[in-house]
């Protein structure tokens, strides 16, 4: 089978979109901001959830009611993860990490975030964990870096 | 519903890291065996129902390059931009209402050399958080998923291994298959690069260069193009919430009620017994105890009982994907496609080598998208 | 072939440049909450959710999946069709489908763009530069909106080439582009949605803005816009359960056909030029019109929307449609008017509201609302609309999509 020739054409586009946050979420990185995790609820299921949005799909109602979380939970589930996906190409992290599902104290949805403080070959889900915040906050998802064990 | 359809052709390319043809003409040559082996021309075809993605063909309304190469030039085209199963959903649909009697799916992808996968599985997550948070991927999501299933049943990681040793052999029998290993071992599957655990790569699907066809027709059309029509029995699809922490990732709410509006339709009552062989759309080995689960194929937390007794190999009890699944190819969207097209090989007992035992009298074929299988389809056929 | 009414029609609100206000799914949730509130449907009602937009333009894959719980669709069947500019007819369509198969009994059908978060035009671009790929591995093609537009002219570049050649044929001028713009543009004017509004909008005033290619100027063009459409679709034996008003509007036919991106094509020895549109005058009118049982279309239709990216279409579209013989003569006699004997776009059309993914289907949207006597502002027909025509076109001027609704069904 005769092999072609590959054209390369480099392309110098730059697709930049600007993502609106929405009401919601806004309030929610004002919230971290401030090293506080925000949840909010549905009045029909009274389910409390984070990240907050605007509407439950369970009930198609409008959400209403912020609360605020207490930053302790516990870990319902995780991974180690060995590798990050960068624009498309698997790579090797330089270390594992864990990412685990948490259940926040009065809240009914699992917040993914990173969890520190505990080796890959120790970490079990029933984990009590607590937030731990960046020293300086900029109103961004990564304001609250990681949980770690409570001690 | 007073119209009945079926499908009386198919044809898949080979699935390679690279095709030797540019995607236009992979997807020609595709559809022009088809309509040969058929002895039909396009002019036959009353509708095109198209299945392709801009994120994957890298070009906006990436169809609009298509329309003669599918035949369809100066026809009626629609594009379903979803796994291709839903393709073949809409396709049915449109023959049911009465407004067509044959209708053509195609679905196209050049994962293998023209796009990265995991790229164009980032695009599905929302911008705003999931994007941002950079947590949740597709590995991760089946990793969180795979965790929790085995949790709860105990599933072994040797257990898990063995899938992927399953799949790796069906995908050798299988002459289209790109990965494929006749003497794979949990070895290989253990050793292999480990992505979040407890997945590693062997467990991952293959990305791969493909594309499927499947003709459709109605009754009175299908008996007249084939001898040996299979029949759509039930077909049920479904949307989860999107968050993963709200989600029953075990349980798959929206597999379940697509298996049952399925099965419903079809007039089963036990899965279990009724489905010969299953080819399902599971981008990691994990999600086939899950899926079989939530199909309704194994009883709950059964997993590790199935796969101790090899009860999902090709001679098992529930044969899960004998093609070697998209572990043996998967050209992301085009994977519910060819679930459905595997499914009607093994109806017609047309498999070969990757035929299960005893010809089956009903298969389920499945399409999914969306992070750990958020938006499912399932299509009970028999012939 | 079950019957299938339209019984609702909602939009977010207002069709605007930028809505830094919400996110995309907040954006199109109150359309899905304005559409539900017009009928007696509740969510558990609707079957399933049709769902479409242009996926490059926002850059996201499957956005359906994101905004699952913020329009019903959370535990429910959704499909979603996307197909260049014809997206929100396709998307219809599909709804439209998904009831006549027998299959639901009530779907809803969305579509949408909010342009504002992305570029369009970047995202236009991907379309014309594979077009350049192509050439390399098939030769070029035959002329046409491709080779234009991969020249770097965009798509007004594209569409100039059909403007030209449509004026050629009808034997009219650039003044008629203006003096269908400034139509729309006041027709606009009366309808609380549309983008672009300016009453009392002139010829004069339209002929003032600077030339883009020629003979389109910038008044010719239309605006990136912000916003959503949602429909509800319900079975004939279920109307009267879930309609809130006595007059719903029947989907009568629904047709579409495809052409190949190089608006020609040489392996049936046919080439085409893009005012030419054999795929709609051709192919899918008459297949619309044979499937509504209509044999006169300038008699029996009393009104249309068409797709007008560019104002030159609203010109050409109606010809083609085989709804005017002449629409350069018919706007000088004032027939296309919204009290004209064949009003064109009193909605303000394409030209003066563009939120991509939903303005096809706005175009469906808006005849139903004539038909039931609803469209707001001042916009309403006149006399009784029974028949009206909504088209929708897309790709690289290859896809056509109609649809013809009337104030009572079919008799199949």
């Amino acid at each position: 089978m005769a092999e072609h020739k590959i054209v390369n054409s480099f392309v110098g586009l730059q697709f930049i979109y600007n993502y609106r946050v929405g009401e919601y979420l806004d309030k929610y990185l004002d919230g971290l901001q401030s090293k506080k995790i925000l949840g909010i609820t549905c009045p029909e299921c009274e389910r409390v959830l984070v990240p907050p949005r605007s509407m439950c799909g369970k009930c198609n109602a409008k959400t209403k009611k912020w609360v605020t979380l207490k930053p302790v939970g516990t870990l319902k589930n995780f991974t180690i993860s060995h590798v990050e996906i960068e624009q498309g190409e698997i790579k090797d992290r330089e270390k594992p990490v864990i990412i685990g599902q948490i259940k926040l104290e009065g809240a009914d949805s699992l917040l993914t975030a990173k969890i520190e403080g505990v080796s890959p070959k120790e970490v079990k889900t029933g984990l009590k964990v607590k937030a731990v915040f960046k020293d300086t906050t900029e109103g961004t998802l990564q304001d609250l870096d990681h949980f770690e064990p409570v001690k | 519903m007073d119209r009945k359809v079926a499908i009386v052709g198919y044809k898949q390319t080979k699935y390679l890291e690279q095709n030797e043809n540019p995607r236009e003409r992979m997807v020609m040559n595709l559809v022009q065996s088809l309509l040969q082996d058929m002895k039909i021309t396009r002019d036959d075809i009353g509708t095109f129902i198209l299945s392709c993605s801009d994120f994957q063909d890298g070009r906006t309304i990436s169809e609009c390059f298509m329309i003669p190469w599918v035949g369809a030039y100066m026809k009626d085209v629609s594009k379903v931009d979803s796994d291709s199963a839903n393709a073949v959903l809409y396709a049915m649909m449109r023959i049911l209402s009465g407004n067509y009697e044959t209708a053509l799916v195609v679905s196209w992808a050049m994962g293998g050399s023209e796009f990265r996968s995991p790229r164009v599985m980032d695009f599905e997550l929302d911008p705003i958080y999931e994007r941002q948070a950079k947590l949740v991927n597709e590995i991760t999501a089946a990793a969180l998923q795979a965790q929790a299933y085995m949790a709860k049943s105990k599933l072994t990681e040797e257990q898990l291994a063995a899938l992927a040793v399953k799949n790796l052999r069906n995908g050798a029998r299988n002459p289209l298959a790109l990965r494929k290993k006749a003497d794979a071992t949990a070895k290989d599957i253990l050793s292999s690069r480990p992505l979040a655990s407890p997945l590693r790569e062997l467990h991952a699907y293959t990305p791969a260069d493909g594309a499927c066809a499947v003709l459709l027709a109605s009754e009175e059309k299908a008996r007249e193009l084939t001898k040996n029509p299979v029949w759509i029995k039930g077909v049920g699809f479904c949307q989860d919430t999107y968050y993963l922490g709200e989600r029953d990732l075990v349980k798959m709410d929206s597999l379940q009620k697509a298996a049952k509006t399925a099965y419903k339709m079809a007039g089963i009552t036990d899965p279990a017994k009724k489905i010969g062989v299953s080819e399902l759309h599971t981008t990691f080995v994990s999600q086939e105890p899950i899926f079989a689960e939530a199909l309704g194929l194994i009883p709950k937390n059964a997993g590790p009982n199935a796969v101790s007794k090899g009860a999902l190999e090709i001679e098992g009890k529930t044969p899960i994907n004998p093609s070697g699944g998209p572990q043996a190819a998967n050209p992301l969207m085009v994977s519910g496609l060819i679930r459905i097209a595997e499914a009607c090989t093994q109806l017609r007992g047309e498999a070969g080598e990757h035929q299960v035992k005893k010809t089956p009298r009903l298969a389920l074929a499945h399409g999914q998208i969306g992070m750990a299988a958020q938006h499912n389809v399932v299509f009970v056929l028999g012939n | 072939m079950r019957n299938v009414a339209i019984i609702s029609v909602g939009y977010n609100g207002r069709f605007v440049a930028k809505r830094p206000d919400v996110n995309i799914p907040e954006l199109i949730q109150p359309a899905v909450a304005n559409a539900i509130k017009k009928t007696k449907l509740k969510y558990s009602d609707i079957g399933v959710v049709v769902e479409g937009n242009m996926p490059t333009f926002e850059g996201i894959n499957y956005p359906h999946l994101w905004f699952s719980d913020h329009i019903g669709a959370a535990g429910k069947p959704v499909l979603r069709i996307s197909t260049g500019g014809t997206t929100g007819m396709s998307v219809f369509q599909g709804g439209y489908y998904c009831v006549a198969s027998g299959m639901f009994d009530v779907a809803m059908v969305i579509g949408w763009e909010k342009h504002d978060e992305g570029d369009a035009q970047v995202g236009l671009i991907g379309i014309v530069l594979p077009e350049a790929f192509s050439m390399f591995q098939f030769g070029p093609d035959m002329g046409g909106g491709g080779t234009g537009m991969m020249g770097g002219l965009s798509s007004t570049g594209g569409a100039s080439f059909q403007a030209l050649s449509y004026l050629h044929r009808a034997k009219g001028t650039p003044d008629h582009i203006d003096k269908m713009a400034a139509q729309a543009r006041s027709n606009a004017a009366k309808n609380p949605y549309a983008h672009l509004q300016h009453p009392n909008c002139t010829a004069a005033d339209i002929a003032k803005t600077p030339m883009v290619s020629y003979p389109l100027r910038y008044g010719h063009t239309c605006p990136a816009s912000c916003g959503a459409c949602v429909m509800l679709l319900v079975a004939e034996e279920k109307v009267k359960k879930f309609a809130d008003t006595d007059r719903v509007a029947w989907v009568k036919a629904v047709a579409t056909a495809s052409s190949d991106a190089t608006t020609g094509n040489l392996v049936d020895g046919q080439i085409n030029d893009p005012a030419e549109q054999a795929i709609c005058e051709k192919i899918a009118a008459p297949k619309a019109y044979k499937m509504a049982g209509i044999q006169n279309p300038k008699k029996e239709i009393q009104m249309c929307e068409v797709y007008d990216g560019f104002a030159h279409q609203e010109l050409m579209w109606p010809e083609k449609l085989h709804l005017v013989d002449n629409s350069c003569k018919a706007i000088d006699e004032g027939r296309l008017a919204i009290d004209g004997d064949m009003p064109v776009n009193p909605s303000g059309g394409v030209v003066s509201t563009n939120a991509i993914g939903a303005s096809a289907m706005v175009r469906v949207a808006e005849a139903s609302l004539q038909i039931m006597g609803m469209a707001e502002g001042g916009h309403q027909v006149p006399r009784r609309v029974k028949n009206a025509l909504a088209h929708g076109w897309g790709g690289l001027f290859q896809f056509v999509t109609i649809t013809i609704l009337g104030d009572e069904p079919v008799k199949r």
